[in-house]
């Protein structure tokens, strides 16, 4: 799916049901076979980095990747630093019993 | 209030404005009322004042049924922002809404925390100097992660899920709502998903809150509704140089490529 269809609802929704953490991994700039999917996920990625951080979930839960199909040790390389980092990083605070509903 | 009136009259005998929306005094209280030519004498019942209503969205849903009519508003500095913003999201033809501006009190300013409690023109008041009120978010930014979280949570956990926020807000004119789509959030059950209700609200808010206050005001649990906004509001102008509720014309930073933050690159 190209990265320009990654609503910033999907990446919250992810969040609400309990991910610790949320990579996207996009084509590199420039390189937008719909030529600008990638730039707007830059930018959305952006507002909702500040937002988590704001809000206290922590802007380093969400990450963006530039990487191309042809990048196979890139994506794991990504994904383990990403996976590391979260583990460093701890649980989703969201998932935390006292701010269970009701 | 004279001028006001006199302009009002005039654009409506005179000219091409076939209604002016504005406050009416009905029973003792102010209510939104489109006051035409056949019905000039209501211009006397005409208020400026304390009560805030949603003008630009009240006529927004006029125009919908009718999308040439020739309209005109009595605006605050928040309403003449809300219509920029909305010809800007090619909701409204700013070309078929004329403005009747009215510069707020300062009382009026410091109740509202207005960042500009004045339109580009006005028949009716004095300028006043805008109401700075970055306290609140201030304060926020200056807490722990921790701290933040425990907060917006606490605050969150108040909602009762009344979509008062989204209904009063001018800047809500989508006709089908994120927030009553079932695959995202929980529809029909209270009290709502936290956090994801409010950020999704909050993320729209984005390049899109003209910082009315309208919200905060409306909701009854007291959620700092305006401070997550307002904090919205400032990431978009800090990282794109944008501001909602400024201009009339161009696309919103996050719905287009070419303002430059990429440089070179950009344009491919």
């Amino acid at each position: 799916m190209c990265s320009g269809r990654v609503s910033p609802h999907f990446v919250l929704k992810a969040f609400q049901k309990g991910a610790d953490g949320v990579i996207i991994a996009a084509c590199h700039l420039g390189e937008c076979h719909y030529q600008k999917g990638n730039y707007l996920t830059a930018k959305r990625v952006d507002v909702l980095r500040d937002m988590l951080k704001f809000v206290g979930i922590g802007e380093d839960r969400l990450r963006l990747e530039y990487i191309a199909t042809s990048e196979s040790d890139k994506l794991s390389r990504s994904f383990t630093s990403f996976t590391e980092q979260i583990r460093t990083i701890g649980p989703s605070p969201i998932k935390r019993k006292e701010f269970a509903r009701g | 209030m004279d001028r006001l009136r006199e302009g009002i009259r005039d654009a409506l005998t005179e000219g091409p404005v076939a209604g002016v929306m504005g406050l009416i005094l009905d029973g003792g209280h102010p209510r939104p009322h489109l006051f035409t030519k056949g019905r000039i004498e209501d211009l006397d019942r005409l208020v400026v004042g304390e009560a805030r209503y949603p003008l630009a969205a009240v006529l927004l849903k006029v125009l919908r049924n009718d999308l040439d009519a020739h309209l005109g508003i009595v605006a605050r500095g928040c309403d003449e922002r809300a219509i920029l913003e909305l010809v800007r999201n090619v909701q409204l033809n700013g070309e078929r809404v004329v403005v009747f501006g009215v510069a707020c009190s300062s009382e009026q300013a410091s109740a509202c925390q207005c960042p500009q409690p004045y339109p580009s023109s006005h028949l009716s008041g004095e300028r006043v100097a805008p109401v700075s009120d970055s306290e609140g978010l201030d304060r926020l930014d200056r807490l722990s992660e921790e701290e933040r979280l425990q907060y917006w949570m606490d605050q969150f956990g108040k909602c009762i899920k009344c979509y008062g926020c989204r209904n009063i807000c001018p800047m809500c004119f989508c006709t089908t709502c994120t927030l009553d789509e079932d695959d995202l959030i929980q529809t029909g059950t209270i009290p709502p998903e936290k956090p994801i209700f409010h950020l999704i609200r909050a993320f729209h808010m984005a390049e899109r809150c003209i910082d009315c206050g309208l919200c905060e005001a409306a909701c009854p649990s007291g959620i700092p509704l305006r401070t997550l906004y307002k904090k919205m509001r400032n990431v978009v102008t800090t990282r794109f140089g944008f501001t909602p509720g400024i201009t009339k014309e161009g696309k919103g930073p996050l719905q287009y490529l070419g303002d430059g933050k990429f440089g070179e690159q950009e344009g491919h």
